[in-house]
């Protein structure tokens, strides 16, 4: 028998070859859980990727009216950060239960393939850790995010940084000098950058400057949680 | 626009800074309680993961060979079965699995103790324990009894029995300041004697069973007293953080000089510890060998009822030469089987018998409550006491709510449950008679005292209110010398077995002491 990944309710799933044990279970989410879970639709800033509650001609949110059109050139996320959502991904990223994210599979793979529009040659690049971090975590939830898409994978990026972002103000991370580094050169031109949380954007952008100073043209990004 | 989005990020924030908030309040005050350097009893008995470890490895190192490290493999796996060493769990669906960074292998993780620190199949768990072969136990404990006894007499004295040793260096655990006053009830001072025989003699367990209201704290004092004076670690694991919380004053107010280590929710204190330990029933997960004496309140309850796991865990943090004492107001028959020593506490402190309920017939409609409820309630309002309603689900707590509110418009009214998180703030109002009716769920059920209500259960024959269940309601009326009775009505459609058992239970009781 299948169970949410989240809860561990089991699934009503139809009769399948599931049961004779010959299919693979595929994990998911169930339907409690997926009432909770709060999609991100169209309209969106065509930055950053948030949902925009009116229309307007511009197509980007308040927050990136003063965007400086940097080398990232949007992000699209899969769901709204809502109570629900952050207590699951607390419990991904802080009490390091991997396979909660895994019923997000289905649901991750479609959202990467629909925002990547038929643009081919794309390659995932995961938002590094730090090694210490790494060691404690002992798993990169950006690179498991990453890999349900089934798409090419090149971890070209390293993190030098040791304190947690989260606990630091908005200043503080904008003020933060650049964390990444380049570990080797990118294998594409095209790079859709993967994290779990789009809070204020300055991950993503550092780690775009790196991609884009090694010469990747287009860089793109997508995250689980906006 | 800007400032809206921090405030978002501020409330996420805030959501986690709240679950923890209170934990870091007790903390504050175990820090401020604690003057004291770290002793080598700061580690011992302590089973940690290895980045737990790392952390006061050096000072665990200081203390040389006073310590003993040992390392175990954290999770193993065979072809059948994978077992988690740390809370012994080996049921499969409690198991994950994920590429590990850092091994390279695709490892197995434990699900049953995960909000203690992950343990995977790479981790490795040390534990710590200390040498003792210089325990002078015999001199405390032979002339421990006659001072108690003048203690009892005289008040407020400050009772050290650090006076006898003077010439040895004086350690924690052998001092040790008692400030209790009160005279025990008769009934309260033998079983309190038989708990003090129990910990000398270092039996290895005997289950008290005293009624709700019989004073089981106070029951304890002696022995643990008896215990640290002989050097002896002792801990009570209470189900509930809730409970933890209320003993916590309770046993500084007695044990004034010594530290005493409050434990539970996800606080992460490994660099304290005190000879006398308060945690929740789970975080006995962290130890191994570790306490001579271990106290396990309310066996029959949950978390500890009924899971096998916790059960191990428990019997593993105590020593192989120590003493596990169980309390319960509700034993369960498998507990009554296994004939471990027994002190039965009949009576309650008070010596008043226990409120037996009256059952009646009623029909609960949604939206509507039945007359003989008014009926009763016509009843209730003379007494001057509060009213304390059960009902067995969220749901019903809320239409209850609502129609009472309409129906009794000049009481106030409110409602609690398990997720609520005015929940503290509501029991408190309750308590300081600020609200005259509170609804609830079966989270009062336990340890929660209220000087004077009456109690009335809506559905008792609802499945979540079982014979353990009802006594322990029944119990939470005439709590107080001062009003020693109380109203206890369950209402429902049709006896169950459990109403009938709960009844026959409390007055077979009253009839044991009310001959
Ligand atoms: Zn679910
Ligand atoms: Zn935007
Ligand atoms: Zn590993
Ligand atoms: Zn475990």
């Amino acid at each position: 028998m299948s169970r949410c990944s989240v809860c561990a309710n089991s699934l009503a799933r139809p009769i399948s070859w599931t049961y004779l044990g010959i299919d693979k279970v595929t994990p998911g989410l169930c339907q409690t859980c997926l009432d909770a879970f709060v999609r991100i639709k169209a309209p969106l800033c065509r930055h950053c990727g948030r949902g925009l509650t009116i229309e307007g001609e511009e197509k980007r949110c308040p927050d990136c009216a003063t965007w400086e059109g940097g080398p990232l050139i949007w992000n699209r996320s899969l769901a709204e950060r809502n109570p629900w959502l952050t207590e699951v991904i607390y419990r991904f990223k802080y009490r390091y239960d991997y396979e909660v994210i895994l019923g997000f599979q289905s649901l991750v793979q479609a959202a990467i393939k629909d925002c990547l529009d038929e643009q081919t040659a794309v390659v995932l690049v995961p938002v590094p850790l730090s090694q210490e971090r790494l060691h404690v975590r002992k798993f990169n939830q950006a690179l498991a995010l990453a890999e349900m898409a089934g798409l090419k994978i090149d971890q070209c990026l390293s993190r030098m940084e040791t304190e947690k972002q989260a606990k630091k103000s908005r200043q503080a991370r904008f003020a933060a000098s650049n964390p990444f580094r380049l570990a080797h050169p990118p294998a594409a031109t095209t790079v859709l950058l993967i994290d779990d949380i789009y809070t204020t954007g300055v991950t993503l952008h550092h780690a775009a400057e790196v991609l884009h100073a090694a010469g990747v043209e287009k860089i793109y990004s997508f995250t689980l949680a906006r | 626009m800007r400032i809206t989005t921090e405030n978002n990020q501020q409330s996420d924030q805030l959501r986690e800074l709240k679950k923890e908030a209170d934990e870091r309040e007790m903390e504050k005050v175990a820090a401020s309680k604690r003057a004291r350097p770290a002793t080598g009893m700061t580690f011992s008995g302590r089973l940690l993961l290895d980045y737990e470890y790392q952390a006061v490895e050096a000072a665990i190192r200081a203390f040389g060979s006073q310590l003993t490290v040992t390392a175990e493999p954290g999770l193993t796996q065979s072809l059948w079965q994978r077992k988690c060493h740390r809370c012994g769990n080996t049921d499969s669906a409690l198991f994950g699995q994920f590429p590990c960074a850092v091994c390279e292998h695709t490892v197995a993780y434990c699900k049953y103790c995960l909000v203690f620190g992950r343990v995977t199949r790479c981790t490795t768990l040390y534990h710590i324990s200390e040498h003792h072969a210089d325990r002078p136990q015999t001199h405390a404990s032979e002339s421990g009894e006659n001072e108690a006894k003048v203690q009892v007499q005289g008040a407020n004295l400050v009772f050290s029995t650090g006076m006898q040793l003077k010439d040895t260096p004086i350690k924690q655990g052998k001092w040790v300041s008692f400030q209790f006053a009160s005279q025990l009830s008769p009934r309260q001072q033998f079983a309190s004697d038989r708990i003090v025989e129990a910990i000398q003699t270092g039996l290895p367990e005997l289950l008290v069973y005293a009624v709700c209201g019989a004073g089981k704290t106070e029951m304890l004092f002696y022995g643990i007293l008896e215990a640290l004076r002989s050097g002896k670690r002792v801990a009570l694991a209470s189900p509930r953080a809730d409970v933890v919380r209320e003993l916590y004053p309770r046993f500084t107010t007695v044990f004034t000089e010594i530290d005493v280590l409050c434990h539970y929710g996800g606080s992460n204190n490994h660099d304290q510890e005190a000879p006398l330990t308060l945690l929740t029933t789970h975080q006995l997960i962290r130890y191994k060998q570790a306490f001579d004496v271990l106290v396990i309140d309310e066996v029959d309850a949950f978390p500890f009822h009924n899971d096998p796991v916790l059960i191990q865990l428990s019997k593993r943090a105590l020593k192989t030469s120590g003493t596990m004492i169980y309390l319960t107001a509700t034993p369960r028959k498998a507990h009554l089987n296994e004939k471990l020593p027994t002190v039965f506490v009949p009576s309650r402190f008070h010596n008043h018998p226990l409120p037996v309920p009256d059952s009646r017939y009623a029909t609960f409609t949604t939206h509507h409550l039945p007359k003989r409820f008014f009926h009763d309630y016509a009843k209730h309002q003379l007494t001057q006491r509060q009213l304390l309603i059960f009902v067995p689900t969220v749901s019903v707590a809320a239409v209850v709510e609502e129609t009472l509110r309409k129906q009794l418009p000049k009481t106030t009214i409110a409602a609690v449950h398990a997720n609520d998180c005015e929940r503290i703030e509501k029991v408190t109002a309750f308590r300081l008679r600020h609200t005259d009716v509170l609804i609830t769920t079966t989270i009062l059920e336990r340890g929660v005292t209220f000087p004077s209500v009456n109690v009335f259960v809506f559905q008792a024959d609802h499945h979540v209110f079982d014979e353990a269940a009802l006594v322990q309601i029944a119990g939470r009326a005439g709590r107080s010398p001062h009003d020693p009775t109380g109203m206890v009505i369950f209402y429902h459609r049709g006896t169950t077995r459990a109403i009938k058992r709960s009844i026959r239970a409390i007055t077979a009781m009253n009839a044991r002491c009310h001959p």
